[in-house]
């Protein structure tokens, strides 16, 4: 029987376990491979004492070899083409978080599911966002899986949320681009916590919230240092994302930041807001990006030239002529020989 | 009609900028009333994270004054101010990053703690240099990028061969070859290695966390676990958590210069062939053989790990191409093409408002590659990936390290 110094007393590895243990890790994936699929035919008993085998505390030296098995059983099971396996390794290990384990057993356990878990995971997962301490490896278990079921569990989980589980929940109903969840956000949005506050304006502009575009410019005008920072870039967020779908709210979105921007005088700003107009309006953009290779500022000048050699590029074939005096423009309004060149190259066909 | 994801045309193309020589330019034509214009005009600066690195690279910078230092570990504050120095302590980068007099920051900080302070300080309007690796995952370099070009700022990443190549006859001859699609690079294959150290699998003493440390925020983004000191300070380098050893850590140093000479600081490999002792451990980083990575044109980049004494095998390779390789129309071709610019420094790049020769988009790029070897190790599997829309391609366990969610209140 293999045994295992632990602390103070050895640890002794079921024999069913211990002659796999010696062979992992292996030097060739073949061997290895070997070793999981024997433990995957053991079936959901097997994993259970996998687990059993890890042990409740975070890195314990008895726990390594099975950490190294069962985490090798994961990624295994899990690749392409193995649905059988994957359902069998991950319905275990879900149906594992809601015993008397360990707290940090189980967050193992999410870390795992994170890798193999699917829709059918959720609902377990899900109940750990009542706890402290696991709801955040829940929640980023949920997340990697994404998906309707898991945007629903934390729609159902905001409202009640308290403290620092309600800025994880609500990040993760951004991520997930939860609509539904729209009104909560808009309300958090005005929160006494910070953490709450910008969590609110990721989630607004990730949705992305129309209805949000007012309260988000307003957000970025009356805040300032950090925050006013965070809420800008959020506005801007919620305008790329609106501009996917052609929202016209979008376009609102960009002038509230370079309105505030050109008054603040603050470049970057200038140069984010003028960069995001080109990405949300296209041709409609041109002129504006044409006057700004023209400013006086160079931090706004060199921008403007680097997003007009792109949106160049993206209007080539349906706006040749757009894009033709946008590239002449850039090869006399700045002096970045690599920005230069390019529009050159791309004025001769070259690229 | 809207553009959809405008910022995936990287137009620099892997050449960044220059003309030969910079010309002082009158400040009412440069703008900007108090900001760093000429060479000797003095750039203020600040250090976030403060353990080894600090401002090691910033000398890139030229005339430059420290006026802050952040980080969460305060014994590491009073190690980097001397007595008498007027130097303002920070804990919160956060709060650093709201001071109007602060022009660059440098991020010397665990790459897990890389990306956030780098899209902020963008937000911000700071100009950054960051240390190598610059990212901890691929979704992370791809937010960077997209945050310096939108805020027009200027970055450099911590690691400067590229520089030296790019001014060798041989290298810019073979960068014009591949960039301009004068030939594939079929049997070309370029080669390095990377250090191998590994972490402590075994973490079994509870330790209290020092006085001197936010615990919490040194994990920032971070899953939480227990605290150990081998996790933190130099040795998280070995924790998938916060780094990806030694192969993202030494292995930037060479394919980043790699990545210039072979024209591919625009695009990522398509396959990604490890070899590596498996199953790798889930929390702490182990050996690896060697990674082969193919670009789409063919050309191989082999990072070696030396772990498990398994050399990758393969014939004496081509190195790189040269007008030997072309027809009559191909040289004819190369002579017509310009030359790549000259790399801008980070000092003249931040002065002049151009991008710098290690510019956030190659970064990404050397951080993708490097990141991709890295999941092909864990899931001891061949995978192919897409570099225009930056996914793993028919692999969704894979395509769960390209994004991995943040622990709140962080996010991309």
């Amino acid at each position: 029987m293999a045994k295992k110094k632990d602390d103070k007393a050895e640890v002794a590895y079921p024999p069913e376990f211990a002659e796999l243990f010696e062979k992992i890790p292996a030097k060739d994936v073949d061997t290895a491979v070997a070793v999981c699929k024997k433990l995957i035919a053991g079936g959901p008993a097997t994993i259970k004492k996998l687990i059993d085998l890890v042990g409740p505390e975070f890195g314990l030296e008895s726990g390594v070899k099975p950490k190294f098995a069962l985490h090798g059983v994961v990624v295994y099971a899990a690749r392409p083409g193995a649905p059988a396996e994957r359902k069998m390794v991950a319905e275990t290990l879900a149906a594992e978080l809601a015993g008397g384990r360990s707290k940090e057993a189980k967050a193992f356990l999410c870390r795992q599911l994170q890798l193999c878990g699917r829709a059918e995971e959720v609902p377990a997962l899900a109940k750990l966002l009542a706890d402290d301490r696991l709801c955040e490896p829940a929640t980023q278990a949920m997340l990697a899986i994404g998906g309707p079921e898991a945007a629903g569990a934390f729609r159902k989980a905001l409202p009640s949320a308290p403290g620092k589980r309600k800025v994880t929940i609500l990040k993760a109903a951004g991520r997930l681009a939860d609509k539904p969840s729209a009104a909560v956000a808009r309300k958090a949005a005005g929160d006494a916590e910070r953490d709450v506050r910008l969590v609110a304006y990721y989630a607004l502009g990730n949705m992305p919230d129309a209805e949000a575009v007012d309260l988000m410019v307003g957000a970025a005008g009356k805040t300032e240092g950090f925050e006013h920072q965070r809420a800008v870039a959020e506005t801007l967020r919620l305008a790329r994302r609106l501009g996917e779908t052609g929202d016209a709210a979008a376009a609102k979105a960009v002038r509230g930041i370079q309105a505030a921007a050109a008054k603040a005088k603050r470049p970057h700003e200038a140069a984010a807001a003028l960069h995001d107009l080109a990405v949300t309006q296209g041709a409609q953009a041109v002129g504006e990006v044409m006057a700004a290779m023209s400013s006086d500022d160079l931090w706004v000048r060199n921008a403007a030239a680097r997003t007009a050699v792109t949106l160049a590029g993206a209007l080539r074939k349906a706006h040749a002529d757009e894009a033709k005096a946008l590239l002449k423009k850039v090869t006399t309004a700045t002096q970045e020989g690599a920005v230069v060149q390019q529009a050159e190259l791309m004025l001769a066909g070259t690229i | 009609m809207a553009i959809h994801r405008i910022t995936r045309r990287t137009f620099l193309g892997g050449a960044a900028a220059t003309a030969a020589t910079v010309s002082i330019v009158p400040s009412h034509v440069l703008g900007g009333p108090g900001r760093p214009t000429s060479p000797s005009d003095t750039v203020t600066y600040a250090t976030i994270g403060n353990g080894r690195r600090a401002d090691s690279g910033i000398g890139c910078l030229g005339a430059r004054k420290k006026i802050a230092v952040c980080d969460v570990d305060v014994k590491h504050l009073s190690n980097r101010v001397k007595k008498g120095e007027k130097i303002d302590t920070y804990t919160d980068y956060r709060k650093l990053l709201e001071r109007k007099d602060l022009d660059v920051v440098a991020i010397g900080t665990p790459p897990h703690w890389h990306a956030l302070p780098c899209i902020h300080a963008a937000q911000a309007g700071k100009d950054v240099f960051c240390e190598k690796p610059m990212t901890k995952f691929i979704a992370e370099g791809r937010a960077v990028a997209d945050a310096v070009e939108r805020y027009g700022v200027v970055f450099q990443i911590g690691t400067f061969k590229r520089f030296g190549n790019a001014g060798k006859k041989d290298h810019v001859i073979n960068h014009k070859i591949l960039k301009y699609g004068l030939a594939r690079a079929d049997g070309v294959v370029a080669t390095t290695g990377a250090r191998n150290r590994t972490g402590k699998q075994a973490l079994p003493k509870q330790e209290p966390i020092p006085e001197s440390l936010d615990y919490d925020f040194w994990l920032g983004p971070a899953p939480y676990k227990p605290y150990n000191s081998a996790r933190v300070h130099y040795s998280n380098r070995f924790y998938w958590d916060y780094e990806g050893g030694d192969l993202t850590n030494f292995g930037a140093h060479s394919f980043d210069p790699f990545q210039w000479s072979y024209a591919k600081d625009d695009t990522s490999p398509v396959k990604i062939r490890p070899k590596a002792p498996w199953p790798q451990h889930p929390d702490a980083v182990c050996q690896f053989s060697w990674v082969e990575l193919t670009y789409a044109d063919g050309l191989r980049v082999i990072v070696t790990g030396g772990g498990a004494k398994a050399p990758y095998d393969r014939e004496k390779p081509k190195s790189m191409l040269s007008e030997k390789d072309l027809d009559e129309a191909g040289r004819k071709k190369l002579a017509e093409l310009p030359d790549p610019p000259k790399l801008v420094t980070f000092g003249e790049a931040v002065r002049t408002r151009q991008q710098a020769g290690g510019n956030a988009e190659s970064s990404h790029r050397v951080s993708t590659a490097l990141n991709l070897a890295n999941i092909a190790i864990r899931l001891g599997r061949e995978l192919k990936y897409d570099p225009v829309a930056e996914q793993i391609v028919g692999d969704e366990e894979a395509n769960r390290f390209v994004n991995i969610p943040m622990r709140a209140p962080w996010h991309l």
